[in-house]
């Protein structure tokens, strides 16, 4: 099994399910996403049995996916997070959240990076309604290798499991040989005892950007990349601010309900320390370019920066 | 299949009333407000679970069953009364229905009921899932047929037409649903737009094949099942005319109301109803021949 240098994340989802298609024929994969815009289109020739398209129907393609999962299928679901998450709500809570069923949805377009159509379909609040659930988990992978390892180990998970994609092509991080991304666990890609960042998807790549020159200013920062949104690495985080004294999250959601949302109820309750969101501050997205949105909304290395100065000047040592 | 003797007919009209009196004992028990939609269901489920399913109650995950999915779950008494019938839980088991730690939730819950096929809470969903069970079995060339009850209050949910769009689009052959046309939805009574002749064409508009039955007479639904079992050509839908409350009186004539709270006196009088309906039923039986 190869891992190509610096595809997208959900690129390279797509790579991991074409794989999981050949080894597995009761595998099913159900697309709500519409003709050439699914990264998925490629395989539905491939494996014509194993790939059903269903065309933006959200709700009744989660039931569809819970019924098939019920008769012993092994059951993926892609679609734009910005449709399935709100629109089918009700069916994921019902149909799949509550009976557990081992459903693994791709979720694309998340965050604000997803794509120039603006607010509505830049969904910034998806992991809140999904945190929220029960026997829920959520992965969020930061490079190809990890989305890869992520989706082929997704038998890993328990009950359901979100994956949120983004469909930039992020380059390949600086990972021990031989790692693994199991639920619930973390990759601690940089360690320090000055600060703990935590973060996952694109704002990973900004947090170490963020820890190069905070180093330069004698501040070794902690990076944690925490791809498993829930289960939360609670051991991971909370070993690392016992350390530091101080937190900083980076995420491209909104502000409440995300990782932020996470990290702070894990630590309020087990280790307080000060902690600090870099994410979008309670407001909608709109059109523009990934670089621009992300630049426009604060969601850089810079508004990192500031944000570890602030924490740590508030941290008790 | 088709034709159902008389002795049949007196065989399941006997169980049907056993049946009602558990539904009516469990509401009495756990003030559960669902007895109207219940009872309403039971002669439909009769049927099935006696007539047209293809089950092993001691062999409940048996791979070629037919799969029945309720999708008006708020009726789940009727259906929780009728798989202690068949044998797939103890009958006693349907006393701490709504209890905590129960076997038999308030709403469905496949991973603790045996029998029970698919999830449900809300209304809506049904479909959906049966849908995605018909689809697998297909695919796996597995010839057991999916059933799927609806209500008539639920079709006004949005959700429900993207699944009969998708059973039609899928050419479902071995999808069944059935509408209990009750006319009430949540206790108010529904308007024209929502008689079983607008159904009839909202469903052909999608495809579907559309077959009408009195819910209550099960020589009526034998036949209606029987033809919906010789039709391959799509999915199908058997609209079932039903009473809301059926067989106690208090029930069927004000919606339910005076059932809605039902307390010990309530309940007493509906089971000596059902008493002396069966009753009639054997006097009626040893008269004709």
């Amino acid at each position: 099994m190869s891992h190509d240098c610096n595809l997208s994340p959900m690129e390279a989802a797509v790579s991991s399910l074409r794989l999981l298609a050949s080894c597995d024929p009761s595998m099913i994969v159900l697309d709500s996403e519409v003709g050439e815009n699914s990264p998925l289109s490629g395989l539905r020739g491939e494996y014509p049995h194993q790939f059903l398209k269903t065309g933006l129907s959200e709700s009744d393609t989660v039931l569809l996916a819970a019924g098939l999962s019920l008769s012993g299928r092994n059951v993926f679901v892609n679609s734009q997070s910005a449709y399935l998450v709100p629109r089918a709500y009700d069916a994921i809570r019902e149909a799949v959240a509550i009976p557990s069923l081992p459903i693994r949805f791709l979720l694309t377009h998340s965050g604000l990076t997803g794509g120039a159509d603006g607010a509505t379909l830049q969904i910034i609040e998806d992991l809140a309604f999904l945190r929220a659930l029960p026997n829920v988990s959520i992965a969020v992978p930061s490079d190809g290798l990890s989305a890869n390892k992520i989706v082929e180990g997704s038998d890993a998970f328990r009950g359901p499991v979100f994956f949120r994609l983004s469909a930039l092509s992020l380059p390949e991080l600086e990972r021990p040989s031989g790692a693994e991304f199991p639920p619930g666990g973390a990759s601690i890609l940089r360690e320090g005892d000055g600060v703990t960042l935590c973060a996952y998807g694109t704002m990973v790549h900004e947090a170490l950007r963020a820890a190069a020159i905070l180093s330069q200013q004698g501040i070794e920062a902690e990076v944690i990349d925490c791809y498993s949104i829930k289960p939360l690495p609670a051991q991971a985080i909370t070993a690392s601010v016992r350390r530091t004294g101080c937190c900083v999250v980076a995420e491209e959601h909104n502000s409440s309900g995300g990782l932020g949302g996470a990290v702070s109820e894990l630590l309020c309750q087990s280790s307080p320390v000060p902690i600090k969101f870099v994410s979008v501050q309670d407001r909608f997205g709109q059109s523009g370019g990934p670089e621009e949105l992300l630049e426009y909304y604060g969601l850089s290395f810079k508004e990192i920066l500031s944000a570890v100065s602030q924490a740590w000047t508030m941290r008790r040592r | 299949m088709t034709t159902m003797d008389r002795n049949k007919v007196l065989e399941l009209e006997r169980i049907a009333l056993e049946v009602r009196k558990d539904v009516v004992r469990m509401i009495g028990l756990s003030r559960a407000p669902s007895l109207g939609s219940s009872l309403s269901i039971v002669d439909i489920l009769v049927a099935l679970y006696f007539w047209v399913l293809s089950i092993r109650p001691e062999d409940p995950k048996w791979t070629g069953r037919d799969r029945f999915v309720l999708s008006k779950a708020n009726a789940c008494p009727a259906l929780y009364a009728i798989l202690a019938r068949k044998g797939f839980f103890d009958r006693d088991e349907l006393w701490s229905y709504r209890r905590l730690g129960a076997m038999l939730q308030g709403t469905l819950d496949p991973r603790r009921t045996p029998g029970v096929e698919a999830p449900g809470g809300g209304p809506c969903l049904g479909l959906g899932i049966s849908n995605g069970i018909a689809l697998g079995c297909a695919m796996d060339k597995n010839p057991a047929r999916v059933f799927c009850l609806m209500g008539d209050g639920e079709l006004n949910k949005g959700a429900v037409w993207e699944s009969v769009a998708a059973a039609s689009l899928y050419r479902l052959k071995n999808l069944y649903a059935i509408v209990d046309v009750n006319g009430v939805r949540m206790g108010t009574p529904l308007d024209a737009h929502d008689s079983p002749e607008a159904l009839k064409s909202r469903f052909e508009a999608f495809g579907w094949k559309v077959f009408h039955a009195d819910g209550h007479s099960f020589k009526s639904l034998a036949e209606a099942f029987g033809e919906m079992m010789e039709n391959p050509a799509g999915p199908g839908v058997l609209l079932a005319k039903t009473q809301w409350g059926r067989g106690v009186f208090s029930a069927e004539v004000d919606n339910g109301k005076a059932l809605a709270s039902p307390n010990r006196e309530r309940v007493e009088n509906a089971l000596l109803e059902l008493e002396r309906a069966g009753k009639t039923l054997e006097e009626e039986s040893n008269d004709e021949p």
